[in-house]
């Protein structure tokens, strides 16, 4: 039988710091630590879409990224539009891959540009453009750039930035009657 | 046994006497034709790493189980884009993608079973490396355990085809430059390969999804059982404090590094610069190398390398198994660890070493300074250790003739005394607690990473409880 001499108990000591640290960083990241959803700080989601009457698919996402600096991309209407070319940003993928419906948190900010593409299709077409907006009153977000409810011409570009102000569930949608599916013309921004 | 025990009743006792019972009559059965030792005190795990690998096997088939509810194993079809649009996916392009997606975003701990997943396959491939290097330096492969040896080899390879079977059925870019490589080297392969490839990618991504199913979820997890059949020895050593700490391992990795999707292959998208995972960087860096031809470069040098292992025992024929009479094979090990840990560093290297590989200019490796790196770490790995071996041998063999005795550093244990035994066992009850209402917590607030890491942690925490309870037992 060994009988343990006298000593100072340095491992027991260590043991314990080690299970109280572990217990604190658990406390202080999970309980301390105010948590995002999925996505931590940059906030600035830039959502590159396509507008078409609804029954040749509607609002289409086809690029989304977090914008990594404080001035917007360069914006030309009529030539061309935005591009990611020599801005910094990172990947933003929205949780649903419906490419139609954004997922934010509250105080993030939001720049849509959506090309008007030309409607070639056999449906009725009633319109010459498309417009957007954020459809519901009051509009729970504060818009920093471009404005909400303007047109989107076929062949040209539209941009609109704005903040989201409360949670909740929202629509984008069509503000012009452009095609006989129009009221179906709209996404989803899920803000938490 | 009628020998009165002077041993207190203690409160475990009825349970021990279930598990007792259980265990008797388990005798009856196949599974205890096995004999596994669970073992009073503490052993070094590097000695039962096998059976760890067993361990992330079964974990591996649990999660692999749940995922299947959710997977589904069919390509789609991706219409090409209008001409004025870059990219435009849609829901019928690469649906296994979008299920591997939604069961990361949308499944209700989805993106949980998937990390144990992903993390678990990782374990096992990198316990297997090292079950297999610790035989090989304990020279275990000898004492009749040939076949053991080779079968283990065999089953080593099939782990690393089934790991690629199972990253290649997400889909994203990563899963498909595997893909790739593997179809054209299987292609280039003589005389068959253009049928084998036919065979086992089929004609298109819906053939090869469905296919890699199947070889992913029971064909290859079939052939390993099969294969673990003549590998498993018939004495088994399990430590539940150690399967239990290396199980919480996996989970607390998969909470601190959540694996991603990655990103969606299409088609019709130029493919972007990725990287296979990390145990086949070391053939991608190979396959990369100019004007090496690819089947040399991906298919017959690791078949050699391989080989070199699997031959082992046949050549090593002398009756000594300790390192310090292997030299030359102790030195072969050391050498080829060496090189594994090059080829996979350049894996992720440009032509230029120096530099981090980013774009698709940069991919071709330049031979002279691979090969030549290649062989100087072989070198060098090999001359240090053969040197350094033969001169511990020639040292005790000195201290033998000089009849001096051998100076071997005795660790003296250190002893807890009861009051450290009951604070550190009272600290763990706590944080376990603690932790159990934290998982609830996090569960509730749809916080996945934490809910897997405290969940590894409770399991890390009882391990280290058995673990203090077993040496404060021997101290008493």
């Amino acid at each position: 039988m060994q009988v343990p001499k006298r000593h100072l108990p340095v491992v027991g000591l260590l043991g314990l710091i080690v299970i109280a640290a572990a217990g604190g960083t658990v406390y202080y990241y999970q309980f301390l630590t105010p948590h995002q959803s999925s996505h931590g700080p940059p906030s600035h989601r830039l959502i590159f879409m396509t507008a078409i009457v609804y029954e040749e698919g509607g609002f289409k996402f086809y690029d989304t990224a977090y914008l990594n600096q404080t001035s917007l991309p360069s914006f030309n209407a009529t030539s061309g539009g935005p591009s990611l070319t020599g801005v910094k940003y990172q990947n933003y993928k929205p949780s649903s891959t419906d490419n139609q419906t954004i997922n934010a948190n509250v105080g993030d900010s939001i720049t849509f540009y959506i090309e008007g593409l030309n409607a070639t299709h056999t449906a009725p077409l009633f319109s010459t453009h498309h417009g957007f907006t954020i459809d519901i009153m009051p509009q729970p977000v504060t818009v920093t750039d471009g404005q909400l409810g303007g047109d989107i011409f076929f062949k040209a570009w539209y941009t609109v930035t704005f903040t989201v102000n409360a949670a909740g569930l929202y629509e984008y949608r069509c503000t012009v009657f452009c095609s006989n599916g129009h009221t179906q013309m709209f996404g989803n921004i899920i803000v938490t | 046994m009628a020998v009165p025990s002077n041993k207190k009743k203690g409160v475990l006792d009825p349970i021990i006497a279930l598990l007792k019972w259980t265990w008797e009559r388990l005798e009856r059965t196949l599974l205890l034709g096995l004999k596994i030792v669970f073992p009073s005190r503490f052993i070094s795990p590097l000695g039962f790493l096998g059976m760890l690998t067993v361990i992330v096997f079964i974990v591996l088939g649990v999660t692999g189980a749940l995922l299947l509810f959710h997977f589904t194993p069919f390509f789609g079809s991706c219409p090409p884009s209008p001409a004025n649009v870059t990219y435009v996916p849609t829901s019928t392009c690469n649906q296994a993608f979008n299920s591997v997606q939604s069961i990361n975003n949308n499944v209700a701990w989805g993106s949980i079973i998937r990390n144990i997943h992903y993390h678990a396959s990782n374990a096992m491939v990198l316990l297997a490396v090292m079950h297999m290097f610790y035989q090989y330096f304990g020279g275990r492969y000898k004492l009749r355990y040939e076949i053991l040896w080779v079968t283990g080899i065999i089953l080593g390879v099939v782990t690393v085809i089934e790991a690629y079977t199972g990253y290649d059925l997400i889909f994203n870019i990563r899963g498909q430059l595997a893909i790739n490589i593997g179809q054209t080297l299987t292609f280039y392969s003589p005389v068959i390969g253009a049928d084998l490839a036919r065979i086992i990618f089929g004609f298109s991504f819906n053939d090869l999804a469905i296919r890699f199913y199947a070889f992913h979820v029971f064909i290859i997890p079939i052939i390993m059982l099969a294969i673990m059949a003549v590998h498993l020895p018939r004495n088994l050593v399990l430590d539940i404090p150690v399967a239990s700490a290396i199980t919480g391992i996996i989970l607390i990795m998969g909470g601190l590094f959540p694996v991603d999707v990655g990103v969606k292959y299409d088609p019709n998208v130029e493919t972007q610069i990725t990287f296979p995972e990390w145990y086949f960087t070391s053939l991608y860096a190979f396959i990369r190398v100019k004007g090496l031809a690819p089947l040399i470069a991906g298919a017959i040098i690791p078949t050699i390398f391989i080989l070199i292992f699997t031959v082992a025992p046949f050549f090593d024929r002398g009756k000594k198994i300790a390192m310090i009479d292997r030299p030359f094979w102790v030195a072969l090990g050391v050498a080829s660890l060496g090189q594994i840990a090059i080829v996979t560093v350049w894996g992720f290297r440009a032509a230029n070493p120096l530099v981090a590989l980013t774009g698709p200019g940069q991919l071709v490796i330049d031979p002279t300074l691979f090969f030549g790196s290649l062989l100087l770490a072989i070198a060098l790995g090999y001359g240090f250790v053969y040197a350094f071996v033969r001169w511990r041998r020639a040292k005790i063999d000195a201290l033998r003739a000089a009849r001096k005795p051998i100076p071997y550093r005795k660790l003296q244990p250190y002893m807890f005394s009861k009051t450290e035994v009951y604070s550190l066992l009272g600290g763990l009850l706590l944080l376990q607690a603690f932790l159990d209402v934290s998982i609830f917590r996090a569960l509730i607030d749809n916080l996945n990473n934490f809910v897997l890491l405290e969940i590894g942690m409770v399991l890390v925490a009882f391990a280290a409880a058995v673990h203090i309870y077993r040496i404060s037992n021997q101290a008493r």
